[in-house]
This record gives C-alpha cells, structure tokens and sequence, in this order.
C-alpha cells in the first residue's frame, strides 16, 4: 500500500486541525506556534512535516526563524470530498428507508393473510 | 442543511436521518447479506455480497456494478452494541478485499472511519452518522508516541523544564 502524503492525513488529526487553524489567521514560526501545545517541540515539527507535505503549510527561512504559512486552498478538497461522502449517505439512508418500508409492508401483508 | 466546515471538532462529518421503522429492524437491515444487497452502495450500481462478517473486526467485502464500471468495497467492523452501535472503517477495495485508491472519486480518502448510533423513540429510528477519514500516518504517529513516551519522558520533562527556566529569564531582560 502506498504512503502518498494526501490532504486527509492533514485533517485526520486533532493536533493538525489546530495547527492548522492557528496560523490560518497569521503566518506563525515553529516556536510560537509550538508554545500553544502541551508536547514535545519533535511532536510538534512532525505534525508540521506532515502538513507541508501535505500542501497546507509553506515553510519560509527568514534569518535564523523559520515561519510557517498556511495554504488554505487544499483544504478545498476536503470540502468537496465532505459533500461527496455526505451525499453518498443521504442517497443511502434514502435507500434503506425504502427497504423498511417494503420489508414493513410485507409483514403486514403477510399477518392480514393468515388472518383472514 | 448547515455548512460545515470541514476542520470541525471531532468528526469531520455528521449526517442524521430518522426512519419510521422500529430500532431492531433499522439495526438489522445493516446486520446481513440479503439486507445490505437490498439498500447498501451508490445509486445506480448492483450490490453483489462477497463476504459479510458482521463482528468486530470482521470484514463486509461486495462489488458494486454498473453498466459502464466495476468496483469494490469493504468495511472493517469496529465495535458492535446491538441495537445502538456500528462502527466500521470504509475502503474502496479490489477482488481480493484489499485497500485501493478510490477509482474516479478524487480526492477520497483512502479510509474512512464511520461511527452510526441508534436511538429510538414513539416508534421512530433515528440514526446518526460520523465519519472521519483516517489513514496510516496517524498510525505511524501513533506508535511513534507511543514509543517516545516509554524511554524518553525522563529526557523530555527536564528539556520542557529549561526551556520555561530560558523562557522566564528572557522575558525578564
């Protein structure tokens, strides 16, 4: 199975989604943005790794600080995958209310005739 | 409908819908073969069942057939509390119920965990959906926490500790 960096992983984690949101309002570097989180500065540069890998971060060297920026237009892709799946499910709990009221049906049908 | 965003909380996705149906019945529809072939998988496509294991860790492997594709799908179960729980991890699969990339859908992610409660009231079933994609990376992040907790929390509370101890002394200068 293959390990292609995708823009779910980026999302599929708490920590990440709050990274996320902190420097979508302001370019942060590692250090300030480390400092809003109870673990290790490593958890944290892996939690960022993943995110430019997967595209929603860009990692600028200024000096000797390195400041992260957020790329937000990836997270377009989650949005649209959210529909996608959101749609697929309303399609299927359609399906499955249909099936109920067929199942429903014959039941009833099948009591009236052994009734009569 | 709300819209949104898709960064939210702790499912990425949450879908609701109440059926006029008692729970028992809701619950069992999704428990074997002949249900899931009735309602299960996108509109347009024949469900074939090719396996159902309706148990924790068991697999539901099925193909889905239209006139112009073939795919296949599969769920691992997660727990299971007759009548009100169901969870499962969603892959697109292969013949042989392994793991595959969605075939046209893209971006999907290449596994969703699925988490559906059951409630019922005045004869009425209502059943929630949260979903969120899951995917080896955080596998991999977790072992590596795991791993790093056991042999090197002695290391890191003392780092942690001069880091503040550094911290406070810049700040007063």
């Amino acid at each position: 199975m293959e390990t292609r960096r995708d823009v779910f992983q980026a999302i599929a984690d708490p920590t990440r989604r709050e990274i996320i949101s902190l420097i979508a309002g302001k370019t942060q570097n590692l250090n300030s943005i480390a400092n809003n989180f109870d673990m290790t500065r490593q958890a944290i540069s892996l939690h960022i790794k993943i995110l430019t890998e997967c595209g929603l971060i860009a990692i600028r060297q200024q000096g000797r600080e390195r400041y992260c920026e957020a790329k937000l237009e990836k997270l377009s892709e989650v949005s649209a995958w959210v529909d996608q799946y959101k749609q697929f499910w309303v399609d299927n709990f359609n399906s499955l209310e249909k099936y109920l009221t067929k199942i429903q049906k014959h039941k009833k049908n099948a009591k009236r005739k052994s009734n009569r | 409908m709300q819209n949104a965003n898709p960064i939210d909380n702790d499912a990425v996705l949450v879908v609701t819908h109440e059926f006029s149906a008692p729970i028992n019945l809701v619950f069992n529809a999704h428990a074997d073969a002949e249900s899931l072939a009735a309602w299960w998988g996108p509109v347009g496509y024949k469900l074939t069942v090719l396996k159902l294991d309706f148990k924790p860790k068991g697999l539901f492997h099925y193909k889905m057939e239209s006139d112009e594709r073939v795919m296949w799908g599969r769920f691992i179960y997660g727990q299971i509390k007759k009548p009100e729980l169901i969870e499962f991890t969603l892959s697109f699969s292969d013949e042989k119920a392994g793991i595959t990339r969605a075939p046209f859908f893209n971006p999907w992610p290449l596994e969703i965990f699925n988490v559906l409660t059951l409630t019922e009231k005045n004869g009425k079933t209502t059943v929630t959906l949260k979903s969120y994609p899951i995917n080896a990376t955080e596998k991999e992040l977790a072992s590596y926490r795991a791993n790093r907790h056991s042999f090197n929390q002695g290391i890191t509370s003392s780092m942690k500790a001069l880091e503040l101890h550094l911290k406070k002394i810049m700040h007063n200068q």
